[in-house]
């Protein structure tokens, strides 16, 4: 019934290529309901990607080693947050369903996996290397595995049973396709709501954190103190799980602005890290002072171009819009650097 | 088990349908639960998978295994659809590569290499969507042209010619000059043409001065075909034409001025050539004032006997030499670049010719009325709503459904010429012959004096039973099937199929069960239209209109 127009790829070749799931979602990433549908392999190659990467995730869990101790305070934390999100996220995704929009449910999916479950879940309830899981973390985050396998499984339904599969020893004819998708009796609640909000800014903290692990190129392994100056309670209530993903010795709480520390602010909240003996003092130095004169030079160059008449008359508006973007942002990193090295020096 | 250290689909994919299949898990049964219903819009029995496909099946499989997981009674239900005249061109194709016409084949040697390519082609598709993962309930697995849904469609026909909702009439048809078939208006596709505008002398019979009119026409090849000339009544310029006749240049044949209001007077010079055999507004001037019609055309575009010019001429290569003619013997005034709409057959591309034609129709203004009520209040949505104004605008100017094509890959129309002239309609031979008797009080009469009409039907005229009688609903009319999945919950398909399909589908379901989908359509397929060009960028377009 349908026509047959054109040379479009062949759909098996992409199959063979991608996999079935990985077209699937490929297929559906492009297709927004009712809209002009732009289609690229890249699409496929996306759903490939995410295949791996639920394999790997659950390569990670069943990995570990299962022991009867008690569960830390972080990991208790992180199942009662990600249990909220997903009773969030179910919701979301049944809402969709009724307004057909597949396209935008399967993105709530894919971003309650790949962000929330595994990128901070995950890494929250990890244990250390070579220590076992407790077994009450490890359960929960097999029923959450479980449960977002059966999410996933109308878009993907091949890796979601081969893995549901794997999860328990299930019975000889039992399947994904006919086990029921979680209905929450629970409601969203307040406080459910004020619980996730808290984590996103446990996030930002963490994100803070690794910034400047990254700027300074400090090792995951050195622990870094954590400071902060008008604490958020509600912040202070999961700091084990900061303490976890950041590998914090402590968090305190302090009146003064510290000197020869980085920081950096969530929402009106400042964050400290002393550095102290963290980092040679003057290699830190040399370097920062390379960066500076290389910032300097080239806001000479950007300088020169935009002094020069003939280029601003002619140029058209975008490429001078550009221009005078770098200027403004070389003056930023220039006084930030200044900052920095002064700070260094005392 | 061991989880392999990368993930491989091709070790898991193959495996886990087999499991599926093994296990029956795709099949339904009607049972207490809520049930879920989709029809499998039926792509072509010869057909192979393409994108296309591939999001419209990916979309209904999503929502099936949504539902199944849900704890409804989901099925899911496949199919193929014999697509009469895509399938059809393509036997006469295979056929010709191997030296044989249609026209040296009897029906049956013909339907014979037909379900030969079918049998070799058939459900290849089907397959395919195994691969993509598709959780069909295949022990259902229909095709148009079974045994049950050719019953269906029988049934249905001469239910509603016993309703005085078929009638069989000469009419104006949309004619596809290569698959030498009607076709319905919906197959039809209008372009707009760079064509020219040739202005004509009519000579006046009889007239001292040598006066003539002049008419403006796009197809001068048409002329021989001129039964009468008109002009408005309110048209001052022309007003000494009235009642006098006018003479047809080349052909020489004498015709009369007639007057209406029909005439656009700013068109041209404001006179109007009417030929009732090709164009579906002469074809109405020559209904209300009784004029001949000549047919001027042979069903392949040619010139016919009946023009007694150009015969056996292409009608492209006419409308060249014509100009060449008219011009020479002075009767050409002269000739205009003109840009105007023609109508082309959607599936061979070739220039649409207005024919008179004996056709099969189905009455539409009954069947519409539910079917459009029903989009109206929405008891059927579309998803997105937009199509609700699409569907409005044409269900409110339906025209009668030409039902019939001469084609011989399709239903066969179940009447049967009597050999006194007439014809009675029965679902087979053997009560078409009890009908014949009892019409023409002559019991000696055998099924071998009846005659069965030629031409297929529609195949739209089976798809629009597809969720019905895929349920059997047709031949057992509230059958515990029919009862529990009937009316489906979605239909995916795509907006351009809207009124061949879904409109009629809908109208069927008032008709026949009283009810239709009383949930959604989701119209999300879409069809590669300009693949070719955006494939060169690796980048492809799948659109929606």
């Amino acid at each position: 019934m349908s026509k047959s127009l054109g040379n479009s790829p062949d759909p098996l070749e992409l199959i063979d290529k991608y996999g079935a799931d990985g077209v699937r979602m490929g297929m559906m990433l492009a297709a927004p309901a009712g809209n002009d549908i732009l289609f690229d392999d890249s699409l496929c190659e996306q759903g490939r990607n995410f295949n791996n990467k639920i394999w790997n995730a659950f390569r990670l869990v069943k990995g570990w080693n299962v022991a009867d101790i008690e569960q830390p305070e972080y990991a208790a934390l992180a199942t009662e947050w990600f249990e909220k999100q997903l009773i969030a996220a179910t919701a979301e995704i049944e809402d969709l369903f009724l307004k057909y929009r597949l396209s935008e449910a399967l993105m709530v999916v894919y971003k309650l996996f790949w962000d929330e479950f595994s990128s901070w879940y995950l890494e929250m309830i990890k244990p250390a290397y070579g220590e076992p899981i407790d077994k009450k973390t490890y359960e929960s985050t097999l029923h959450f595995f479980d449960v977002l396998l059966r999410q996933l499984h109308p878009f993907m339904p091949f890796i979601t049973e081969e893995l549901w599969q794997h999860i328990l020893d299930r019975k000889e004819d039992e399947s994904i396709m006919t086990a029921q998708v979680e209905k929450y009796t629970e409601k969203e609640s307040d406080e459910s709501i004020k619980f996730i909000a808290s984590f996103n800014k446990i996030k930002e903290v963490v994100s803070g954190i690794r910034t400047i692990r990254l700027q300074k190129n400090i090792a995951q392994k050195d622990s870094l103190e954590l400071q902060v100056i008008a604490a958020d309670a509600e912040v202070l209530k999961y700091s084990e799980v900061i303490k976890k993903l950041c590998n914090i010795s402590s968090i305190s709480v302090i009146e003064q602005k510290p000197e020869g520390a980085s920081s950096f602010m969530v929402n009106t909240t400042e964050y400290f890290i002393p550095l102290g003996d963290l980092i040679n003092v003057e290699d830190e130095i040399k370097k920062l002072e390379t960066e500076l004169k290389y910032q300097e030079g080239f806001l000479i160059s950007v300088m020169k171009k935009l002094s020069n008449e003939k280029f601003v008359n002619n140029a058209p508006d975008k490429v001078i819009e550009m221009e005078r973007k770098k200027q403004a942002d070389a003056e930023s990193k220039i006084s930030t650097l200044k900052e920095s090295i002064a700070s260094l020096n005392k | 088990m061991e989880l392999a250290s990368k993930y491989n689909p091709t070790d898991v994919e193959g495996k886990w349908y087999q499991y599926w299949l093994d296990n029956k898990l795709f099949s339904s049964k009607p049972d207490g639960r809520e049930p879920y219903t989709i029809v499998i819009p039926p792509p072509n029995v010869t057909g192979v998978l393409h994108m296309g496909h591939m999001l419209n099946n990916t979309i209904q499989d999503i929502l099936v295994r949504r539902a199944r997981m849900q704890g409804k009674n989901a099925c899911w239900v496949p199919g193929t659809d014999h697509a009469s005249i895509a399938t059809e061109a393509k036997v006469v194709n295979r056929l010709a590569q191997q030296g044989i016409k249609k026209t040296d084949l009897t029906r049956d040697e013909f339907l014979k290499h037909a379900w030969d390519w079918t049998d070799e082609h058939g459900g290849i598709i089907l397959k395919q969507l195994r691969r993509l993962g598709a959780s069909c309930d295949w022990d259902r697995t229909a095709f148009t042209m079974d045994e049950e849904r050719s019953e269906s469609v029988i049934k249905v026909f001469v239910d509603l010619f016993n309703k005085g909702l078929i009638y069989r009439g000469v009419r104006m048809v949309n004619w596809d000059p290569k698959a030498l078939t009607a076709l319905s208006d919906e197959e039809v596709i209008y372009k707009e043409e760079n064509s020219k505008l040739f202005y004509l002398k009519y000579k006046v019979e009889g007239d001292k001065e040598g006066r003539y009119a002049v008419v403006a026409t796009t197809r001068p090849e048409t002329i021989m075909g001129d039964t009468a000339m008109c002009i408005n009544p309110n048209d001052p310029k022309n007003k000494w034409l009235k009642g006098k006749n006018v003479i047809v240049p080349l052909v020489g044949r004498v015709i009369p001025v007639i007057e209406d209001d029909y005439v656009d007077i700013e068109f041209g010079t404001g006179c109007l050539k009417v030929t009732p055999a090709h164009d579906v507004n002469d074809y109405m001037l020559g209904e209300k004032y009784n004029l001949k019609t000549i047919d001027i055309f042979n069903d392949n575009g040619t010139i016919s006997e009946a023009a007694g010019l150009y015969v056996g001429m292409d009608r492209f290569d006419v409308r060249e030499q014509i100009e060449k003619d008219l011009d020479k013997a002075g009767l050409l005034e002269k000739v205009e670049a003109y840009t105007n709409k023609v109508g082309f057959s959607e599936r061979t591309n070739v220039a649409i010719e207005p024919k008179l034609s004996m056709q099969w129709f189905l009455k539409m203004e009954h069947l519409a009325k539910p079917a459009l009520e029903a989009v109206m209040n929405d008891d059927i949505k579309f998803y997105p709503s937009k199509y609700k104004n699409t569907y409005n605008h044409w269900m409110e100017n339906i025209k009668d459904w030409c039902i019939s094509r001469q084609l011989w890959w399709g239903h066969r129309i179940p009447a049967y010429f009597l050999p006194e002239g007439g014809y009675v309609v029965a679902e087979n031979a053997e009560e078409a012959l009890q009908l014949a008797k009892d019409k023409t009080g002559n019991s000696s009469l055998t099924i071998d004096d009846l005659r069965q009409d030629e031409d297929c039907l529609d195949t739209w005229f089976s798809s629009w039973l597809w969720p019905i009688s895929l349920f059997d609903g047709i031949n057992n009319p509230n059958n515990e099937e029919i009862k529990y999945y009937y009316p489906t919950s979605d239909l995916v398909t795509g907006p351009d199929i809207i009124f061949f399909w879904v409109a009629r589908m809908i109208m069927a379901g008032y008709e026949y069960e009283a009810r239709c989908h009383s949930k959604m359509y989701t119209l999300q397929a879409l069809y590669a239209t300009n693949l070719d060009v955006k494939c060169l960028n690796l980048l492809v377009t799948l659109q929606i209109h």
